[in-house]
This record gives structure tokens, sequence and C-alpha cells, in this order.
């Protein structure tokens, strides 16, 4: 209690040594030149779903997150987002995270230029720069980009973003980072849990990434790739373990493609995705964790406004959509593997989201989810929920940023 | 449609999108001149012979952190609007259709109005006018 008191003390004694705006507070004050002022702005989104073959009920707040923002001068520039993840943590509890999702600075090189570093998240995919609840169709963020592309996903290095003044509309970013630990990888969750995320990550394997973003009327297009080591042992830990150590050793490969329309109406999102773990085996043999070779996602989104019909000169959004997932994450398994039928899975997301206003969104959805049969070998847990593998979610939520 | 024709689909799709990518810049997409134009007193000259490509020109000063991009109205009229997003201060990228924020997603019109979020505020715009010779931006003067 005594550390939160002074850890709140602490940022009002920083803050108050700062001249602190909100958004539309520098727009008013015509803050063009804006040296030495501190943003703070937030995200957050709550949700209650229904289970329906289980007939039961979820309510959680899913996060919060704070924005804080200061800029040092014109060329430097500080932010940090602090997320609290279902509402409280309690010691001896399940449930709840405190974290960092992002901790950079960034520094303007040129005008066409900037270079951050710090805990950030690279562009890959849609959603893992671009996650917010209001950004987004559906209570639950593409499936595809949790399963397959970790979002979000951030570790600690440095990235360099441009933009092309020669082809207008044309951005892209190459970035390095500390690298992935396959020693945390888990059966059915990919690479997810090999993430650093900024805690006590090894720097010994790096995270090569690199995005080309393109904008032509009403479309946006974007490519990324990364490639990774994800063995940052010693030589000894490496020999016995027999896998490959260094910056790119036990490697992983991730490409994605997607594109968007934005339309005044209509909106449509494709997205495409492959993940490689070219030294599935050796993981295995090594941490017993199933690890696939491969592994697959993609979906398809399409959205139509409403309100463009029912009030056309309001402001407001009302936008139904019908998103279809499709995503194997054993796409390809090692001789050591042993497939999983659960993780050949589709979700089809149709729902209703309504903006009031810019930057709130009241979300209600249908999911449901399709999958193959759980083999014995790898769902062995008497004790565990029963499996369905056809299942369907009510949904209902709330997103907001400012 | 299975699985694998999805993904056959979905990477056919995002392939055809590259190669058209690749054709629009090469054919469709002339570039926005960029104009390094200097402060006087809070006060940006632009010529108007940088307009002879087309209605929309970038301005580069030392005065801003970033760039204005500056518009020639059909009716004859000039409009400057700020390149920096409302959100949270990243750079903005601008095509001749809009302006788009690659961190975030948030989406301008041409007179600055938020046209997606999650940015909720429009555009600034700077007091634009013009002579015979030159578009004159006024950097002290944002328009309401």
């Amino acid at each position: 209690m005594r550390s939160i008191i002074l850890s709140i003390a602490l940022v009002i004694t920083c803050t108050v040594r700062a001249q602190i705006i909100t958004a539309e507070d520098s727009l008013n004050a015509g803050l063009i030149r804006s040296d030495n002022t501190t943003l703070v702005s937030g995200y957050g989104e709550v949700k209650v779903s229904y289970d329906q073959r289980l007939g039961t009920g979820n309510a959680n707040l899913t996060r919060n997150v704070l924005f804080l923002g200061h800029r040092f001068n014109d060329r430097i520039t500080f932010f940090s987002e602090w997320e609290l993840e279902d509402a409280r943590i309690e010691g001896g509890h399940a449930g709840g995270e405190l974290s960092l999702e992002q901790l950079f600075v960034k520094f303007d090189l040129t005008k066409d230029i900037y270079l951050t570093g710090g805990l950030f998240v690279p562009r890959i995919g849609i959603i893992n720069e671009n996650h917010l609840p209001t950004t987004f169709n559906g209570n639950d963020r593409p499936f595809v980009e949790q399963f397959i592309i970790p979002s979000t996903w951030r570790e600690i290095g440095v990235g360099l973003y441009g933009k092309s003044n020669r082809v207008p509309g044309l951005n892209w970013s190459i970035s390095l980072q500390n690298g992935l630990n396959a020693g945390g990888f888990e059966h059915g969750t990919g690479i997810r849990e090999g993430r650093g995320e900024g805690t006590n990550a090894s720097a010994a394997n790096l995270g090569l990434n690199g995005s080309v973003l393109y904008y032509w009327k009403d479309l946006r297009f974007e490519a990324s790739g990364y490639y990774g080591g994800a063995a940052g042992l010693s030589q000894r830990e490496a020999d016995s373990l027999q896998l490959d150590h260094g910056a790119f050793g036990t490697p992983v490969r991730l490409f994605e493609a997607n594109a968007q329309y934005l339309g005044e109406n209509v909106r449509v999102k494709l997205l495409a995705t492959r993940v490689d773990i070219p030294d599935a085996a050796r993981i295995n043999r090594a941490y017993a964790s199933n690890t696939p070779a491969a592994m697959v996602g993609a979906y398809a989104e399409a959205g139509y406004d409403l309100w463009s019909i029912i009030a056309p000169r309001q402001k407001r959004d009302l936008i139904a959509f019908l998103r279809y997932e499709t995503l194997d994450m054993n796409a390809a398994i090692p001789a050591n593997g042993i497939d999983d039928p659960t993780l050949r899975r589709t979700y089809v997301v149709t729902g209703l989201t309504y903006a009031p206003v810019n930057g709130i969104t009241v979300k209600a959805d249908y999911t449901v989810r399709s999958s193959g049969a759980p083999d014995p070998a790898v769902r062995s847990d008497p004790g565990s929920a029963p499996y369905f593998t056809h299942n369907g979610w009510f949904n209902i939520g709330l997103g907001y940023s400012f | 449609m299975d699985r694998r024709a999805f993904f056959k689909a979905s990477c056919m799709g995002c392939a055809g999108l590259a190669v058209g990518i690749g054709t629009l810049s090469l054919q469709g997409c002339a570039s926005i001149p960029l104009v390094h134009a200097v402060s006087d007193q809070g006060v940006l000259r632009v010529p108007l012979t940088s307009f002879t490509k087309g209605a929309m020109v970038i301005a580069r000063t030392d005065e801003l952190p970033e760039d204005i991009l500056v518009l020639k109205r059909s009716d004859g009229s000039y409009a400057s609007l700020y390149l920096r997003c409302t959100h949270r201060d990243q750079p903005l990228s601008a095509t001749a259709t809009g302006i788009h924020c690659p961190s975030h997603g948030s989406r301008f019109a041409l007179d600055g109005a938020v046209l997606e979020g999650p940015a909720t505020i429009a555009l600034r715009m700077f007091r634009t006018s013009a002579d015979a010779e030159q578009v004159i931006i006024e950097l002290k003067n944002q328009r309401p």
C-alpha cells in the first residue's frame, strides 16, 4: 500500500512540474510548438459473455489502459501505456495483470523518419499496433491475431519508421528487438508464451521485423515479416539442449499481409499470416512443449454502417459486420509432435458495433467456434471443462478511447 | 470454402494486391511536391508555381515539427492542414484522397475532419490566403 501511495505521489510530483493537457486542450490552447507538455489519455473495454453450450456467463473488465506521454521538445517524445487487465490483482488469486504495454522514447530524426527506443509493439498485422477497442468490430480481437500473431506483441529494442514523399501514402518500418524464448512455448498457444514483454527477456537472441504500409484512395495495404532467434542460451545450455543459440539460432519466421477497404459506409478487412518454426523437433526434444513446425491463419471481415441509412446526417456509426476466421496451429508438426485437432479452428463472428460518438463503442456479437475433436493424448485432464467442437458465445461490451 | 482454399484465396489476394500496389505506384500516383518554406515572423510563403502539377503541396519548415499539407480547392481558395495526428501526435501520411495515421489508424478528410478514430478531434488548420504569386500561411493563426 505504501509503495502505491509513493508511486502516486511521484506521478503527481512529476506532472505538476510540467504542463498537463488533454488532446482537446492542446487544440484550444493553440500549442503548435509544445515543448515540455504532458499528454494523458487512455482506452479500455468491458465484456459480458454467455457460453451457449456450458450455459455459463462471464463478466469482466477486460482492460483499462492509461496512456501517459511527454514531449520534451519538438524532436523527443516519451510514450507509455499502463495496462490493468481483469480489474484487479489480488495476492494468492489467479487472474489480473498489471503491465507496461509500451514504454518508449521517440526521436524525430527528420521530418520523414523517426526512431523509437524502449518497449514497443512492432508493425505486424492490423491489431498489434492498432488495438484500441474502438477500432475493431466484435468484443474479441480477431482470433488469428491472438493465436497466430501473438498480439499485443511487444519487446524491447529500437525501431525506425518512415514515410515516402515520392510515393504518397507509402510508409515503412524496421525494428530490432529482443527475441522469443522457445522454452516458454506452450502447446495450444503457439509462440505467445515465448514473448519477453520487457520482463528480463534474453537479449542474446534478436528479432528483426520489417513492414511496408501503403494507402491508396480508400484502400490500405500492409505486409510485414519477422525473423528471430528463440534460444537466448549460453553455449553450455544450448549444447545440453541441442539447440542453436546466438542472435538468430533456433529461428521463428512470421509473414503477414493484410488489406483494408475503408469506404464511407462499407469496410472490408483481409489478413493472412504464417509462422514457421523449422527447429520445432529440437524444441520439443528440449522442452516437451509439442511445438508445431508451422501455423497459418486468415480472416475476412465485411461491415456496413447502418446509421447511414437510419439517419445519414448524424455523425454516428452502427456497423453490422460478419467476420470469418480460420486458423491451424498444427499446420505442420515435427516427427516428435502430436497432432491436436482442436487447434484447427474456424470462427464466425457477427454483430453490431454502435458508436454514438467517436471514441465510444457499444458492441454486441455472436461468436461461433468450430474445431476438430480433442485427442486424449494431448487433452487428458479428466478435471478440465468439457470441450465442445462446436460452440457459441453471446457477447456484449463497451469500449472507449480518448 | 474449405480452409485450404481460403488460405490459398487469401494468399492469392494478397499477392494480387501487392502487384496492384506496385502497378499503381508506378502509374497513378504522382508525388505531392515538397516545398521547403522559410518562416518570416510566423508566416510561410509557398509559390503558386508549386501547384502547376496538382492541387496539393507539402510545405516543410523548421518552424514546425511536422509538415503542412497545402490544398488548392476547386473554388480557387487555399487551405493548410497540419500533418500531426490529434490522437497521439504522430506524423500523418497524406494521399490525394485523404490523410492517414500509420500508427493507430485514424483517418482524416482533406478538410481535416475525422473520418475514423481513434482520433476524435479534427486536424489543425492554419489561416491561409493567396496573392498573385504566393500562398500565405499564418502559423500563429489557426482556423476555428
